[in-house]
């Protein structure tokens, strides 16, 4: 890479490099799909049928619990191929701006998260028997899975740069990112459930503000504390 | 002379804990609502409140340590986080008892409950953290991070029993138009919240310095096989 190339064009270098090597291991996309496809089946085979109040409560649980087991799994993985072909420690020594890397991973991960976030969402209405239209509401859920995974891709990231040399790493990572992801997650579920109940408007009560204030720390730190875990 | 300084002043707090356990005890007069039950208040709000604290002290130790990259940051970081974790349990057993006769349960999956048993995973998870690294500035940073992290989570424990739907009570001290106690409660309750706190920066000082301890023999004895 160009050395003083701008901050922008060392951010778009890194994320065509970052893109093109994650197409080329399809399988860490698939996994997680997987993961939420089989967990959401026999959840759904194990509960059975529910009132429709219950079904409801169990859906939302569902689909956010199953979200973020399926994204832990792509997370802990953020820097493996990084990590194998030495990359990450090449990379350590150019002059790079951690900003750039920060934000071409973050802006890879989160976009990747939605091709498990996606089929999530559909497999757990599909499996719940939620009568109505996939599509309705579908704005306000956007938001909300937006934001829900803007977070916690912050949040993953960073953990992954942490337990990336640890020994145990893959059993560490999930130790760390479920309890933090529980401020998430919970906000999630309540702004989710507020759309659920066709109340977007009480969103004003809280929530939908937890929910963004996590994300704008998780982001933050995750931009600022990044850099510690690159500088050789 | 330093030593026997610490050693003086972690008796000191010993008698002082010990008299102010006497008197929550003995000397206090019962609750009027929850009977003696009540008195394990003396050793349960005190414990979360240093567990609280503790977590900032965390916050403290990860800023220095991500700041100077001093190698005894790590040895503080990790004490705080030792520390922290037994006092988070020590809050989590003293309610647990506390629950009991009060709310029919040991344990219900109740907001403040839940948030704090987190609050005990993520010093868990600290201390794994630190144990699965090597020594050396990568672990400084590493180590650094989570307690940033997790020192975010704390005003989401200390909240919760506002936000959610809760059984467990109220803050009952911190809250707008005073505190709901009585004066000789709520001062004897201050009193123990502040000599347990001092007890766990007690502990904490101590720890460091044994783990540092520990780190110099070690790299003394690598010397020695190597010359």
């Amino acid at each position: 890479m160009r050395e003083g190339a701008s901050t922008f064009s060392q951010f778009k270098t890194i994320f065509r490099f970052l893109i093109l090597s994650e197409l080329a291991n399809k399988e860490r996309m698939l996994a997680p799909v997987m993961f939420s496809g089989i967990t959401l089946i026999l959840l759904s085979f194990g509960v059975g049928d529910l009132p429709k109040d219950i079904n409801l409560d169990f859906y939302n649980t569902k689909l956010f619990v199953t979200l973020i087991l399926a994204l832990s799994l792509f997370f802990s993985r953020v820097f493996d191929l990084d990590r194998k072909d030495g990359i990450h420690d090449l990379m350590k020594t150019y002059n790079l701006n951690p900003f750039s890397w920060f934000a071409a991973k973050f802006a890879l991960v989160f976009l990747v998260s939605w091709s498990t976030c996606i089929p999530t969402f559909i497999f757990a209405k599909l499996f719940s028997g939620i009568s109505g239209d996939i599509f309705s509401n579908f704005w306000q859920t956007l938001t909300i899975l937006s934001a829900t995974l803007a977070g916690l891709t912050a949040m993953g990231v960073l953990l992954s740069a942490i337990v990336m040399n640890a020994d145990s790493r893959a059993l560490l990572f999930p130790v760390l990112f479920f309890p933090l992801s529980v401020p998430v997650l919970l906000a999630a579920l309540h702004c989710n459930d507020h759309i659920l109940q066709g109340r977007w408007k009480g969103l004003s009560d809280g929530w939908l503000q937890i929910l963004l204030i996590f994300d704008v720390t998780y982001v933050i730190l995750g931009a600022i504390l990044f850099s510690e875990t690159v500088e050789a | 002379m330093s030593f026997s300084i610490w050693n003086g002043l972690g008796r000191l707090l010993l008698v002082a804990v010990l008299y102010l356990w006497y008197q929550s005890i003995f000397v206090l007069p019962p609750d009027i609502h929850q009977g003696e039950v009540y008195r394990i208040i003396y050793l349960h709000v005190p414990a979360a409140f240093a567990s609280f604290a503790l977590a900032f002290g965390l916050l403290g130790t990860s800023l220095y340590g991500l700041a100077t990259k001093s190698p005894g940051s790590e040895f503080a970081s990790k004490a705080v986080a030792e520390i922290g974790f037994l006092f988070t349990l020590l809050t989590l057993v003293t309610g647990s008892i506390w629950g009991k006769p009060t709310w029919g349960v040991w344990w219900t999956w109740d907001a403040r409950l839940t948030t704090t048993f987190i609050l005990a995973v993520l010093y868990a998870g600290h201390l794994l953290l630190w144990s699965s690294l090597p020594p050396g500035l990568g672990r400084i940073k590493s180590t650094g991070i989570l307690g940033i992290l997790i020192a975010v989570d704390v005003p989401i424990i200390y909240k919760s029993v506002t936000w959610w739907r809760t059984l467990h009570q109220p803050p009952s001290m911190m809250r707008e138009g005073g505190s709901t106690m009585a004066p000789e409660i709520l001062s004897h309750l201050i009193v123990s919240i502040v000599a347990l706190t001092l007890v766990s920066l007690y502990l904490v000082w101590r720890r460091a310095d044994n783990l540092k301890t520990e780190w110099m023999i070690e790299v003394k004895t690598l010397n020695q096989l190597g010359a």
